[in-house]
């Protein structure tokens, strides 16, 4: 037998404008569920891009192009000679990486010791293009003191405040770095107090330090080389892409010995576990709205078919199989639900965007600075809107319109047709 | 051809409620040819209304079996028994039951839209049989917009549209007023005559069980009389 | 914190040290009559008191905190300035705990487990022994001359002894974390007396002492030393060596793991 959707449809619609109170009470709930789902989908988005903004900005970068060994080793032997860092560069400045880079910086890092008069502290030592990293990194807007590094620097050292306290320094200090060189010797290098910064990041405050590239190599003799490439794209989804085809691009041009084009989940996987997990305790914040939604929506349906037993006993005898009279109320309650998911989530998205489509500040929510695997976090959250999160939202909406659809469409299944009629008298 | 478009074969039908064995049908055994215009009687509890169930699919016996136009009922699935409903019967409840969301049109095309007919072969059909039943004009009106008699009147269009092998029709004039349900048993007297739609009646309206031309009477669930009679004229 | 703040006070004491502990051999360089006294050639030859072929001794180390009061005894042999090998010999909890030093690497030796260890360039900084010395302390070597721009700031007697004071002042860009330090050389035998650090600011850091004058092995040299950090009054750490001789038949094999690990 041939089945008509469309008979379906008319009715579950007209059913549905029946009981137009009770479709609108539930549709609200429906509506405002949807639209705080894809308010609180877009502004965790928005969150964790800022989270991955700030933290790859304070370390290696959405990307970092870097030698395998190096990964493991973290030890200078493995660097970057300065002819595979030139050809990384121009094959950078070529283009046709999917993605936009904003920046690009060379480091040359290395753990060493920072010495005073009033003693040594263990340093994690960053030589750095004063331009390039500047635009890069976040760290030179932490100022405390002083400045931050420009071009032309030599002898000169951006300082965490805690070192710098540490090792009883001021700004025009001079203190000395130790470390091993390219050559394995310890090699010392003195250099002064430029800047400070305070991150707020106990451990990047107490050890870390920027200075010049080219001071770098000259001290550890390895002039030129890097140990790893950083790379800024405009935002984290860019990032699978440009890692993929920036791969390939190295293993085309140094083969074997490829260098390998690191993403931020890989350099920084605890940040990646916290977005994972702050993923997930949004889903399970929105189950349980949401279930609690699609008890709302269970509630009117089943009313709606309890309420119409008789006329699906009707139905059954007019020769509409059980199977039908279950799609009936489940199409009665997906069109409900999708119809105002759909409203809401255009509600959600409409009010992000007028209200905080600048971004929404949070600083009044949280007591003092909020840092997050290392990083000081921006207070004003800055929503992001992606096609993909309304695909889901709507998927979601859908599937839950499903689920809470299914009961009531199974007890219009199993109505037995001679009782409802019996009580026609 | 040649099936009887009714026929059952000691049919039982027990319930049980609360402890106790209810034998609403008791063995009934009964055959209804194509054409027919039969009235079931008997008092309120006589198992009328259990017997239509029975036949009409919407409950299944506790033994014996039902053939509707040939086909046996006993055995089908309840997918099968909806379809078997869909083309060969059409039914007539007391209280009209009318969808309330559909138009009238609508409710008496109804059968016809399940079974996938074209708009045009519907209408047409519908059309006709509004004219014929004298509501020709209504058809845009929802149920709550039509009197009773008239509701009732789209309720027999709608079981009779399909052409179905029979129209079980469960106390059709019991909410209608003595006008009403004459004008309801004349449609359905021509349709009987024009159309040879064959009727089965369960009632105890002592005017339509004199218009009928076979009258059997229920008693305990059992047949206690089965005549043919001559009908009453209309008035 | 707690931990930190203690590495920190250590390393200022152990700083002075490192020098005198490890660079054992007081070389009789032969230096040219003209340069005999010059000031850079004097530090040289300060410098370079503990400093030579090779040499085996027996020394004390005392370190004395506000808090806590600890001495280790312990055996060192050295080879240049390259090789160096440190065991303990008491308290006998930590004997045999040993330290070897071979052109650039470190390894530690425990012996309770039996297994040497690498020191990576991240630990450095970590105690030594539980001691106040970093490994870093083991692996710097002292380049006075080279880092120093070196003047006779004083000539004559204090505490009635000829001495010479110098003042040596950091090159440009030496990579030494003093503002300058001050030397006092004995006239008669070329013995340093003290050493005074100052930083950038002129402020005195600590001060170095350094006092029975012996001959051990062949070789006059000041067998103890102590050091006094400014800032902790009443805190210093002192070496003594008990035993030390010079010239001894060791070579580069002989600073092997297999050496630290056999004990003796």
């Amino acid at each position: 037998m041939r089945f008509k959707t469309t008979v379906i449809a008319r009715l579950a619609l007209r059913n549905l404008r029946r009981q137009a109170r009770r479709s609108l009470l539930t549709a609200a709930s429906m509506i405002a569920g949807s639209a705080l789902l894809i308010f609180s989908l877009i502004l965790g988005d928005g969150t964790h891009e800022q989270w991955i903004d700030s933290a790859v900005r304070m370390a290696d970068g959405h990307l970092s192009i870097l030698s395998p060994r190096f990964r493991a080793s973290r030890a200078l032997k493995d660097r970057m000679p300065a002819e595979s860092r030139a050809a990384v560069e121009q094959a950078l400045r070529q283009g046709g990486i999917p993605g936009e880079i904003r920046a690009v910086a060379p480091r040359l890092a290395v753990t060493g010791m920072a010495s005073s008069a009033a003693g040594a502290r263990p340093a994690r030592i960053l030589g750095v293009e004063p331009a390039g990293e500047a635009a890069f990194s976040l760290l030179d807007e932490k100022l405390q003191q002083g400045r931050y590094l420009r071009p032309g620097d030599r002898l000169a050292a951006y300082v965490g405040i805690g070192l710098l306290e540490a090792l009883d320094l001021r700004l025009g200090s001079k203190f000395v770095l130790t470390a091993q060189d390219a050559g394995g010797e310890i090699a010392g290098q003195l250099v002064r107090v430029v800047g400070t910064f305070r991150t707020g990041i106990p451990e990047a405050d107490r050890s870390l330090l920027h200075i010049p590239l080219s001071t770098a190599g000259a001290w550890l003799g390895c002039s030129g080389d890097v140990t790893s490439l950083g790379l800024l794209l405009e935002n984290s989804q860019q990032v699978p892409q440009a890692r993929r085809s920036l791969q390939q691009r190295l293993s085309e041009t140094h083969g074997t010995e490829a260098l390998l084009a690191l993403s931020w989940r890989e350099s920084l996987p605890e940040l990646d576990a916290a977005v994972k997990i702050d993923d997930f305790s949004n889903y399970l914040f929105q189950g349980i709205l949401f279930s609690i939604i699609a008890l709302g929506i269970v509630n009117t349906v089943l009313m709606s078919v309890m309420y119409r037993r008789r006329e699906f006993g009707v139905l059954q005898a007019l020769g509409l199989t059980p199977g039908q009279s279950a799609s009936l109320v489940l199409v009665e309650g997906l069109i409900l639900t999708v119809l105002s998911g759909t409203i809401g989530i255009a509600l959600g998205l409409s009010v992000t965007w007028f209200l905080w489509g600048e971004g929404l500040d949070l600083s009044s929510m949280m007591d003092n600075e909020w840092t997050f695997s290392g990083v000081v976090m921006d207070p004003v959250v800055v929503p992001r809107f992606r096609v993909a999160r309304m695909v889901q939202g709507l998927s979601f909406i859908f599937l839950i319109g499903m689920l809470a659809s299914l009961y009531p469409a199974l007890r219009a299944m199993r109505i037995d047709v001679a009782e409802t009629m019996k009580f026609e008298r | 051809m040649g099936n009887p478009a009714l026929q059952t074969e000691a049919v039982w039908k027990v319930f049980h409620q609360e402890a106790e064995k209810v034998r609403a049908v008791r063995g009934v055994t009964l055959t209804i040819q194509p054409g027919e215009f039969v009235v079931l009687a008997g008092p309120s509890g006589s198992g009328k209304t259990t017997l239509l169930n029975l036949i009409g699919g919407l409950t299944r016996p506790t033994d014996g079996r039902v053939w509707v136009d040939g086909l046996e009922l006993t055995r089908m699935s309840s997918r099968e028994l909806a379809r078997m409903r869909l083309e060969k019967l059409g039914f007539i409840f007391q209280s009209y039951n009318l969808l309330p969301v559909l138009s009238a049109l609508e409710n008496a095309e109804f059968p016809l839209l399940l079974r996938g007919l074209e708009r045009g072969q519907r209408e047409h059909r519908v059309r006709e049989l509004f004219q014929r039943t004298g509501l020709a004009g209504l058809e845009h009106r929802r149920p709550g917009k039509l009197s009773g008699g008239q509701q009732q009147r789209v309720a027999v269009i709608r079981a009779v549209v399909g052409e179905p092998a029979l129209v079980l029709a469960d106390e059709p004039t019991a909410n209608l007023d003595s006008a009403a349900s004459d004008i309801l048993l004349t449609v359905m007297e021509e349709l009987n005559r024009d159309l040879g739609t064959t009727f089965l009646f369960a009632t105890h309206d002592s005017r339509l069980m004199e218009r009928s031309r076979r009258l059997i009477h229920l008693v305990d669930g059992q047949i206690a009389s089965d005549q043919w009679q001559e009908p009453r004229r209309e008035s | 914190m707690k931990r930190t703040e203690h590495q920190g006070r250590g390393r200022r004491v152990l700083n002075t040290l490192r020098m005198p502990l490890l660079v054992l051999v007081l070389t009789s360089t032969g230096l040219a009559a003209s340069d005999r006294h010059s000031p850079r050639a004097i530090i040289d030859r300060v410098d370079r008191v503990l400093l030579g072929a090779s040499s085996r001794g027996v020394a004390t180390m005392r370190v004395i905190t506000r808090h806590w009061e600890r001495s280790l005894t312990m055996e060192v042999w050295s080879l240049g300035a390259d090789y160096s090998l440190v065991r303990v010999l008491s308290p006998a909890k930590e004997a045999g705990t040993g330290t070897l030093k071979a052109s650039r690497d470190i390894w530690n030796y425990l012996p309770k487990v039996d297994r040497t260890i690498k020191i990576p360039a991240s630990m450095m900084m970590g105690s030594w022994m539980g001691s106040h010395f970093t490994n870093d302390d083991l692996v710097k070597e002292s380049r006075l001359v080279e880092d120093y721009e070196i003047e006779t700031t004083f000539e004559g007697t204090r505490e009635s002894v000829k001495v010479w004071e110098f003042t040596l002042t950091p090159r440009p860009e030496a990579a030494v974390v003093w503002g300058k330090i001050e030397y006092r050389v004995r006239q008669r035998d070329f013995m340093p007396l003290q050493a005074r650090y100052f930083d950038e600011e002129g402020e005195l850091v600590r001060t170095l002492t350094f006092s029975d004058f012996r001959r051990m092995g062949d070789r006059l040299v000041p067998a103890h030393m102590e050091m006094q950090p400014q800032d902790k009054p009443g805190e210093r750490t002192s070496v003594s060596y008990d035993e030390l001789q010079f010239d001894l038949d060791i070579d580069k094999s002989f600073f092997s793991l297999r050496t630290l690990r056999r004990g003796r």
